[in-house]
């Protein structure tokens, strides 16, 4: 109890320094005081600079991060394997790819991209378990497939990148994840979507416990454990795809920051669904910061820096996955 | 309840369950034995409607399982499976309180009614002092009386138990039993049971089913279904019948 209440002050007390630090820091420094006095007093005309520009790239790092971490949980729980994250099995680059070709064809319905992006998530979501389900699911299969269902998507995504068109760059920007140029039409978006799947999941933490006993003792305890699965996969393809559509192709938040918070406030989905939401956030925002200051003025992608920490985590993850869901 | 002409095949090539048709009488304890494979379990996932019957259905209070909703079920029929999984750090008690779910709203919040059920749950299987251990803290018989107490916080009329003494030393098998026919003497509940010892199916039951090949061979009273030759039939063994004052009836096997 004291270690939940205790984990739950350091990464909000973490997340307040990280915004802060971030708001700070970049192309144009400004202190603390100036800040604050500028944001209330709207006459300084650096603070006005970063208001249009950095915050909100800071307010879509969080709701991206903690989008990409809750649909993580929620994915692990339906698919009852903590190997489940969006971008890993697949779900992220489908959900890419189909917006991508949308708004390429038609360009006028870019508003709509996290539509088409939930489309295509569901799409991959729907491949990765009709192709592994034989009588279960096992970690392991589940994760062949999807990787091979990521790689599919993926491959045909960097397929635009060949056309040898202008476009080129504009397609590339939107997938490859930078958040330099993300406007408060982008924060509205994500906004507005990713708070209502945080909602969502919030409201369904109680079937994730449920699934997380055998199929049949869920069932004996009146869950209807077939549309309960459902409603809990399309929620996280949800925040999968938004988080796609607006923050661009990032892997890994789903396994790596899930598993974190298991270890510190334990496997309840009422306290390990916000905790993660909050985690994913800190570390999207951190590795967006980090991207941007360590080579200043040249940035790295935080769908980079989560390749890099990602990929090894999922070894180490491998490793042991065997224990995670014991008797 | 009542099955009525159940047929149920798990690959509808070959039948678990062929045209079955019996009674269970309610505020009594019922024991199905038979030997391996021969459709206790699955009879047991039918009468929980965790499988649908192929054909024929099962009536609880004259209406068929199937048209009762899973959370009215719930509150009429807990189970408690022979093995079970869940998430190693929760605790006992929280373990527990998921036995309450069935009687809550979609955002219900736990009220004194399941404050009260839970902790008779608790008391009943004589794990107060463990409550707030993880499950994985516990020995194989505590986990199997955590699992018995959260289908009792269900606080359901009925309860099936699946093998509950299999995995478990003579004590813990004993335990179980004598917990059982308390729930089943000072609370009235509707036991249904799968046991492979026949003489604790002899001494805790009021009523045994024996099947074979998933059909019944017999049911009724211990004394009046288990002979010679209904074992010799079923288990192709052969045994001794003996009845003491001081022990009651019960069966030695002296070969096959």
């Amino acid at each position: 109890m004291i270690k939940k209440v205790g984990s739950f002050i350091v990464v909000i007390a973490l997340l307040v320094a990280a915004i802060i630090y971030s708001a700070m820091t970049g192309s144009i420094k400004v202190g603390i005081l100036d800040l604050v006095q500028g944001l209330f007093s709207g006459t300084n005309d650096q603070v006005e600079v970063i208001k249009d520009l950095r915050f909100p790239r800071i307010i879509v790092s969080l709701l991206t991060g903690a989008a990409l971490a809750v649909s993580g949980v929620l994915l692990q729980a339906v698919m009852k394997n903590p190997l489940a994250d969006a971008g890993v099995i697949g779900i992220s680059s489908g959900a890419g790819l189909v917006s991508l070709t949308v708004v390429t064809i038609f360009p006028g319905l870019f508003f709509w991209m996290p539509l088409f992006s939930f489309f295509g998530g569901a799409l991959a979501c729907y491949l990765v378990y009709a192709l592994s389900w034989k009588s279960g699911l096992s970690p392991l299969r589940l994760i062949l497939v999807g990787i091979a269902i990521n790689a599919t998507f993926t491959g045909l995504g960097q397929s635009f990148n060949y056309r040898g068109s202008y476009a080129v760059t504009s397609v590339n920007q939107a997938i490859s994840s930078i958040f330099t140029m993300k406007t408060w039409t982008d924060v509205q978006i994500i906004g507005l979507y990713g708070v209502v799947g945080l909602l969502l999941s919030l409201l369904l933490s109680s079937w994730c416990n449920m699934l997380s006993l055998q199929d049949k003792t869920a069932k004996n305890l009146g869950l209807r454990v077939t549309r309960a699965r459902l409603l809990i996969s399309v929620v996280a393809v949800l925040l999968a795809s938004v988080a796609t559509a607006i923050g661009g192709l990032i892997a890994f938040v789903g396994l790596l920051v899930p598993h974190i918070a298991r270890t510190l406030v334990g496997s309840d989905h009422k306290v390990l669904i916000p905790f993660s939401a909050l985690g994913g956030a800190l570390l999207i925002l951190a590795a967006d910061t980090l991207g941007r200051t360590v080579l200043a003025p040249t940035e790295i992608p935080a769908s980079i820096i989560m390749t890099i920490i990602g990929g090894p985590f999922l070894i180490f993850m491998l490793r042991r996955s065997e224990r995670v869901y014991g008797n | 309840m009542e099955i009525k002409q159940v047929t149920f095949s798990y690959d509808k090539k070959t039948d678990q369950l062929k045209n079955i048709s019996d009674k269970i009488e309610m505020g009594k304890i019922t024991t199905i034995i038979g030997p391996n494979g021969c459709g206790k379990s699955t009879l047991l996932g039918i009468l929980s409607q965790n499988y649908a019957p192929a054909h024929g259905e099962v009536l609880l209070d004259g209406k068929s399982l199937a048209q009762i909703k899973p959370k009215e079920l719930a509150k009429q029929l807990a189970v408690v499976h022979q093995q079970n999984e869940a998430p190693y750090d929760l605790t006992v008690e929280r373990l527990v309180s998921y036995g309450r779910l069935p009687h809550r709203s979609f955002l219900g919040q736990a009220n004194e009614d399941d404050e009260r059920a839970i902790e008779e749950a608790l008391a009943s299987t004589n794990l107060q002092q463990k409550r707030s251990m993880r499950l994985n803290q516990l020995s194989g018989g505590e986990k199997q009386r955590v699992w018995i107490a959260m289908a009792l916080a269900q606080k359901t009329p009925i309860l099936f138990l699946d093998e509950p003494t299999t995995f478990l030393d003579m004590y813990y098998q004993i335990e179980i039993l004598e917990l059982v026919k308390a729930l089943n003497r000072e609370h009235g509940m509707t036991i249904v049971m799968v046991l492979h010892d026949i003489n604790q199916a002899i001494r805790y039951s009021d009523r045994i089913v024996v099947m074979k090949a998933g059909e019944i061979v017999a049911s009724g009273t211990p004394e009046a279904v288990i002979t010679k030759e209904i074992v010799k039939e079923t288990y192709q063994v052969n045994v001794l019948l003996k009845q003491e004052s001081d022990t009651g009836l019960y069966v030695v096997p002296i070969g096959i």
